[in-house]
């Protein structure tokens, strides 16, 4: 019944593999971390190509919403709301590699037509671009290949997260930060 | 097809037991008065059911099992709806503290009656019927134990290796300072 859903569509070509896109849309743990106004989000369970999700925003009310998402590896997430009063019934992310170091997604998010959509918390929720745009940002924080801010230039500081801890380059050395006692 | 999904303190061995009980239902099920087997084949039962919610039906009710991992149910007699059926699928909890229930109905009470007034009664039925399983699992203790199985492990043989994740980075520019953080750049011009 078309008249009772609508259809929201945008494309965006990324430099890096498709693997990386994947990777960040099948964590659901860190959606909170850069998909606009999802403050907590967490995987409740998964098995194979299945995982159920529960996210939470907060505007324009604080609402928790339950989530089935059905993946194939490096080309779809699929994500189709089960429980919550949100007007978004799916997300579903197309993932095309175009050669080792590029990739194009689209996002098509459908929607319940009803009186929700005009409010303007959900409509920029379910804006595809935006959400494009902040997969854009998250996707530049894993891949230092990601022209965002190596147009030339010197790079003085950088900080990265990695799986030894936190990692501080100044003028190319690099340093090994450890956390300080506490209170100190 | 209205879902709902179910987080539950206990071990799926023990959730799915709970299920399966069908004469127990009158113990937890709302509304259920009466629950009562009348064949069984295998994973396959045939049960007859009266539930008293909206208003008193009775039906039977075919069950069948995949041990441990789902349990659907289809009406197979009664006067009250022209179908219904469901299913529940169990899922180890992500954080190894219990089980995931992901619930669906399908309930068509015939052309008389909306389409979106037996979805909400669905809904509510669903949330109901959780929130019921939710009390009665806390009641009823595990035979295998009372403690959760614990499904950690098998999440932190599936963790792979995280790539570093870069939080801030400054350069130096001939107009001034790029500064990229958190996926934002901002440009600060020098005086």
């Amino acid at each position: 019944m078309a008249f009772l859903s609508y259809t929201k569509k945008a494309s965006i070509s990324l430099p890096c593999a498709a693997s990386l896109p994947y990777e960040i849309l099948t964590d659901y743990d860190t959606y909170n971390e850069w998909m606009p106004h999802v403050t907590q989000s967490k995987l409740l369970a998964k098995e194979g190509d299945l995982a159920i999700a529960e996210f939470e925003i907060t505007r324009p009310v604080k609402e928790k919403f339950a989530l089935e998402c059905i993946h194939t590896r490096n080309k779809m997430v699929l994500t189709r709301t089960i429980s919550g009063k949100i007007p978004a019934s799916q997300f579903e992310w197309i993932i095309q590699a175009d050669g080792e170091k590029k990739c194009q997604v689209t996002l098509t998010i459908q929607g319940k037509a009803n009186w929700h959509r005009l409010v303007p918390s959900y409509r920029s929720f379910m804006n595809a671009s935006k959400c494009l745009d902040a997969l854009q940002s998250q996707v530049s924080a894993f891949s230092p290949d990601l022209a965002v801010s190596d147009q030339g230039g010197e790079k003085i500081i950088e900080l990265a997260e990695t799986e030894q801890g936190l990692v501080c380059w100044i003028r190319g050395k690099k340093y090994n930060l450890t956390p300080a006692p506490e209170g100190k | 097809m209205i879902k709902a999904v179910i987080n539950l303190e206990a071990p799926r061995e023990h959730v799915f037991t709970i299920l399966t009980d069908y004469r127990a239902y009158t113990k937890w099920l709302p509304g259920c008065e009466q629950a009562e087997i009348v064949s069984s084949s295998g994973d396959t039962v045939d049960t007859d059911l009266i539930v008293n919610s909206m208003k008193k039906m009775r039906m039977g009710l075919r069950f069948e099992a995949q041990p441990t991992q789902s349990l659907t149910f289809r009406m197979t007699s009664g006067k009250d709806m022209k179908s219904y059926a469901g299913s529940y699928r169990l899922m180890d909890a992500a954080d190894g503290k219990g089980t995931v229930v992901i619930a669906e109905m399908e309930i068509d009470a015939g052309a008389m009656v909306p389409k979106f007034m037996v979805d909400r009664i669905a809904k509510k039925s669903i949330d109901d019927t959780g929130n019921a399983l939710k009390e009665y699992v806390k009641k009823v203790p595990s035979q295998a134990g009372a403690a959760p199985k614990a499904a950690a492990p098998a999440r932190a043989a599936e963790a792979k290796p995280r790539r570093a994740r870069r939080i801030m980075q400054v350069i130096k520019t001939a107009d001034g300072y790029r500064v990229w953080m958190n996926g934002e750049t901002y440009n600060i011009k020098g005086k």
